[in-house]
């Protein structure tokens, strides 16, 4: 930051955040691609089926019975290309559906409530105050009933974004503290860093889409009774390694007599890999490259908007340290925190990428 | 020949481009300003309310409830954002002076609606502070635009005028603690 008035006002960042999103988005799409090769084979099997099931039948068009009668490639080719607009259109519209529902899908999942004006007088004022001093239109105003104490933001766009903040955050901070704390989100819904956010929490909820599913599913069989639980996880699992594992000795059988077939067993064989291993390390890539630096600025452009370092200092140390509760948290959304809202060790695998950069560093750069 | 033309409009552009980015800055400029003048008339409008409150208890005060009103009027007529300065810190130092009167009056200072409007003034102060935050980041940047090069070839041939800060002296105070305090974060 050179220039006062170079680094606070933000208009080359709000690009540069747009621009991301594009990036993200087409990373997102490629990163599907997978999804839609297995969509446009399965569709190019039904689509056939379906011309050959209908060529014996009183309205058959002349294009099937011509096919079933001597032409299977041209049928294979026709039911292709169908399969294949199919595809692409399933594709494009989960990238675009994801995108433009995503500040829904994130608030949907946080379980916020829309308070006004006459339930939360005092957390009103200070958003106003702080829009007003950033020449934002205000947020929409929802609270959290949990003891943990975070807040985030989200929405695509300043006019429609949503500023969340817990029950536990109200009841721990006073009021310098709080007005940090809202300050960073003012600043980073203006800032357009909120748009990146959620888009990236959105794409990273797709992408943990099955890995979740068969999480919770075993999850459930394991809380009726863990025998039925680890039934289910052999039942799901074993399946996949087994034929994973047998594959493996029919590709390398194959690669010797018919070498287009064996890779492409290859790869539908990799797809259920992909799926649950791959596209969730994804996500999480392309995340830890997106949201840590971002907490440092965003730290440091609230304090030039309530020039009071010290109470978003403390006001971090306090959220850090005197949280009791905790919060059902969707870890795809964490990076959109004010603090980390996963529990240490609930993480997982998550563990080695944290949203967050570490408290104490932040804490440290406010008070340097 | 037409290899002219490369130059030529590469130097349009970034005059299109400077004087958009003048234009953008004036306007942003021009909203903060009514976003201070909204919250300058607020309080103005409370300062009748507070007057008829403390007169009810002090009534020989006259001459403190005079140049409240007459601190108002002012506050309404100023046009400029330097006599609007003046107004403002005016209408500052006699509401200050009525709550100074009202201290001395423990029933008065109890009352209901006295907290009220004590409360709304505070939130209101609160709201002038930031309005003219918002502002006067936003002189700071037409000023720099209009006074750095090259923009201000551009701007004196389209007659940008500097504004001037509301409030000069007192942020100028606000902004020497502030780079004595956090210089070093923003070093980043």
């Amino acid at each position: 930051m050179n220039g006062a008035a170079g680094s606070i006002l933000v208009y080359d960042r709000i690009a540069r955040n747009r621009r991301d999103t594009w990036l993200l988005l087409s990373v997102f799409a490629v990163a599907l691609i997978p999804a839609a090769a297995y969509l446009y084979e399965y569709l190019t099997f039904l689509v056939a089926m379906f011309f050959l099931g209908s060529a014996d039948s009183q309205v058959a068009s002349e294009f099937a019975r011509e096919a079933a009668a001597g032409a299977p490639d041209r049928l294979l080719r026709g039911a292709r290309i169908l399969a294949l607009g199919l595809a692409l259109i399933g594709l494009s519209l989960t990238v675009m559906l994801s995108y433009l529902w995503s500040a829904r899908i994130v608030l949907r999942t946080s379980g916020a409530r829309p308070v006004d004006r006459e339930q939360e007088p005092f957390l009103t004022r200070l958003v106003e105050n702080l829009c007003i001093g950033s020449g934002l239109p205000q947020p929409a105003l929802l609270v959290v009933e949990s003891a943990a104490a975070n807040a985030f933001s989200t929405g695509l766009e300043p006019e429609k974004s949503s500023l969340v903040v817990t029950r536990g955050l109200i009841d721990l901070l006073d009021r310098r503290e709080m007005e940090g704390v809202l300050a960073r989100e003012v600043v980073q819904i203006g800032g357009y860093d909120t748009h990146l956010k959620t888009a990236l929490a959105a794409i990273v909820m797709v992408l943990w889409l099955p890995i979740n599913v068969v999480r919770r599913v075993v999850r459930f069989f394991f809380r009726l009774n863990p025998v039925v639980g680890w039934g289910c996880a052999i039942w799901i699992g074993l399946p996949i390694l087994l034929s994973f594992s047998f594959g493996i000795l029919a590709v390398v059988d194959m690669m010797a007599t018919d070498p287009t077939g064996g890779i492409t067993l290859l790869i539908l064989m990799s797809l259920p890999v992909y799926a649950f291993v791959g596209a969730p390390l994804l996500g999480l890539l392309v995340r830890s490259a997106i949201s840590r630096e971002q907490e440092y600025r965003a730290d440091a452009d609230a304090v030039l908007l309530t020039r009071n370092p010290g109470a978003l200092a403390s006001a971090l140390r306090k959220m850090g340290t005197g949280a009791v509760g905790r919060m059902e948290v969707n870890p795809a959304s964490a990076h959109l925190f004010v603090v980390d809202p996963l529990e240490r060790g609930t993480r997982g695998w998550s563990e080695s990428t944290p949203s967050h950069p570490p408290l104490a560093r932040r804490i440290e750069q406010l008070e340097a | 020949m037409s290899w002219w033309i490369v130059p030529v409009v590469v130097l349009l552009y970034l005059v299109v481009r400077g004087y958009n980015g003048l234009v953008r800055s004036r306007e942003r400029t021009r909203e903060g300003w009514s976003g201070v003048e909204v919250q300058l008339q607020r309080r103005a409008d409370l300062v009748p309310n507070l007057v008829e409150v403390v007169r009810g208890y002090a009534s020989h005060e006259r001459e403190a409830f005079e140049e409240a009103i007459r601190a108002r009027a002012a506050v309404h007529s100023a046009d400029k954002v330097g006599e609007a300065s003046a107004a403002n810190r005016r209408m500052s130092g006699s509401v200050d002076r009525l709550f100074a009167v009202a201290e001395a009056y423990p029933d008065l200072e109890a009352l209901e609606s006295f907290l009220a409007l004590q409360e709304e003034l505070s939130d209101v102060e609160e709201k002038i502070s930031y309005a003219r935050q918002f502002y006067n980041r936003n002189v700071l940047d037409l000023n720099t635009r209009i006074r750095r090069f090259p923009t201000l070839f551009i701007a004196r041939a389209f007659r940008f005028r500097p504004e001037e800060f509301f409030d000069a002296d007192e942020t100028g105070a606000v902004g020497v603690r502030f780079s004595g305090t956090h210089g070093a974060p923003e070093q980043e």
